[in-house]
């Protein structure tokens, strides 16, 4: 008798294969005129710069982040492949991280799929090609599209649409807790500063986590404050600056006023999830054979 | 699931037992005929063999490879020959809309007539979409030419660079979004 684990996780495997081709095959069917209207609701892209440039936007709600916001409408395209948007790893002074000893070490020890120490068949460490979860804050240094923030009496939910994460973000005045088991979005409490500033921390995220795509380190001391300012009804700016004794000797800013522009309200966020069956067809059909696989002992 | 650690202890059955980080341990059995058998190996005869047997094997191997090691989108361009471009003609086999990457099959005719098994990969779903694509955009038995960066190592295996042509008609949406948009 096989291990049942063994069993279940074969069968899976089979029942995956065998139906790949099939579900592969199914075509949508085609958009009459008369439905295109209800298509167009779902899967939506933001609306480029140029249909908004230049117009005047209503004056900012008070005490009001809701909404669904996109962040690829700025410089970066959403993208930061190479780094956290306002220290990006490209050689220039005014972007030279300041490292502690250990912060460099750990820097060193990444090895990422962007950026100028970028990595050649199959030297790749990057967590993410794990499947891990990004965490926090790296949903917003990597990869920031489009979110979605809806407000509570004591909470503000915060929805991320790369790679699905979500996180709560306290107001009812509670304190940061001391030395928490680690998360991987962390901990997080926030407070208007005034009506049209909200100021977040967060702690205890989990060390495994890259802080954005080219690998820059954190540790378990990490404190990450987040500035939303409600700009106009349309646009918002983030701002982010790292903190950590442990890696950097200085705390540094990792988003200068990231422009945020606000989506309609039936704006259809399009998914993106990792999944680590998805990963295992893309690799075996093209990251294993063409040397874009991180080797599998990697740490 | 990334690869697994494994030991392979001798029993001195003419069979080995195999303990997996993460799963029950196993017997392989090797049959008379060559062929090896997989069962549950209870915890006495580990234990024993553990005891009894000092050749102890360590393996680095990849348990159950069904899902190997992923990648996620964004490795960079080191692996891509950017400085070329190929241009395919040839039949759709299949495409698969899917993260983390978008990526079409197609049989490639050079011009001396040899079929290759070409895989080119475009970007994520919700990048595609963005930039006019749908899980209907191509299908198998469509006639194809396409511009596509190779990869350095010599497989069939590219990136989409921008020309797409289907069943005669250009792709007018293009293979990638303009940054900025």
């Amino acid at each position: 008798m096989m291990p049942r684990r063994l069993t279940l996780l074969a069968m899976a495997l089979f029942a995956g294969w065998a139906l790949s081709p099939v579900l592969r095959a199914q075509t949508a069917p085609a958009k009459t005129a008369g439905s295109q209207a209800e298509q167009e609701k779902w899967n939506n892209v933001p609306p480029r710069k140029s249909t908004y440039a230049g117009k005047k936007s209503d004056p900012a709600p008070r005490r009001d982040l809701s909404g669904i916001w996109d962040g690829a409408t700025s410089a970066g395209n959403g993208l930061e492949d190479q780094g956290a948007p306002a220290m990006p790893e490209d050689g220039k002074p005014e972007h030279q991280i300041p490292f502690t000893p250990l912060g460099l070490e750990k820097f060193k020890l990444t090895k990422p799929s962007n950026g100028p120490r970028q990595s050649e068949l199959g030297e790749i460490n990057d967590p993410l090609y794990m499947c891990d979860p990004m965490g926090f804050p790296r949903i917003e240094l990597f990869e920031l599209r489009t979110i979605e923030i809806a407000q509570t009496a004591n909470q503000v939910i915060y929805l991320n649409e790369y790679y699905g994460q979500w996180r709560i973000i306290w107001t009812d005045g509670r304190a940061l807790p001391k030395d928490p088991d680690p998360r991987w979005n962390g901990y997080s409490v926030g407070k208007w500063e005034d009506d049209y500033t909200f100021v977040v921390q967060t702690v205890g995220m989990k060390e495994a986590t890259w802080l954005d795509n080219v690998g820059r380190p954190h540790s378990d001391v990490l404190r990450v404050e987040e500035r939303f300012h409600r700009v106009d009804h349309d646009n918002m700016e983030l701002s982010m600056t790292i903190d950590d004794p442990k890696m950097y000797t200085k705390p540094w800013l990792a988003l200068d006023k990231y422009p945020l522009r606000l989506q309609s309200p039936d704006f259809d966020m399009p998914e993106y999830l990792c999944a680590p069956s998805e990963m295992g067809d893309y690799n075996s059909q093209i990251g294993n054979r063409g040397g874009l696989s991180p080797s599998p002992n990697n740490k | 699931m990334p690869p697994t650690r494994a030991l392979m202890l001798d029993s001195g059955l003419n069979d080995k037992i195999l303990l997996t980080e993460g799963l029950s341990p196993f017997r392989i059995a090797l049959r008379r005929d060559g062929r090896a058998r997989l069962s549950a190996a209870p915890r006495g005869d580990v234990e024993g063999t553990v005891r009894a047997k000092f050749a102890i094997i360590f393996l680095a191997v990849v348990v159950l490879p069904a899902v190997s090691v992923p990648l996620f989108a964004h490795h960079g361009n080191a692996a891509y020959d950017t400085t070329k471009t190929i241009t395919l003609k040839g039949t759709v086999t299949e495409y698969t809309w899917a993260n983390p990457h978008v990526f079409l099959k197609v049989d490639a005719k050079d011009d001396s007539g040899n079929t290759s098994h070409w895989v080119i990969e475009a970007q994520s779903t919700v990048t595609q979409n963005a930039a006019g694509w749908s899980r209907t955009t191509f299908k198998a038995g469509d006639e194809v030419t396409l511009d596509v960066i190779p990869i350095k190592n010599g497989s069939p295996i590219g990136r989409f660079k921008g020309r797409i042509v289907i069943n005669g008609t250009v792709f007018k949406e293009g293979a990638q979004p303009a940054p900025g948009q």
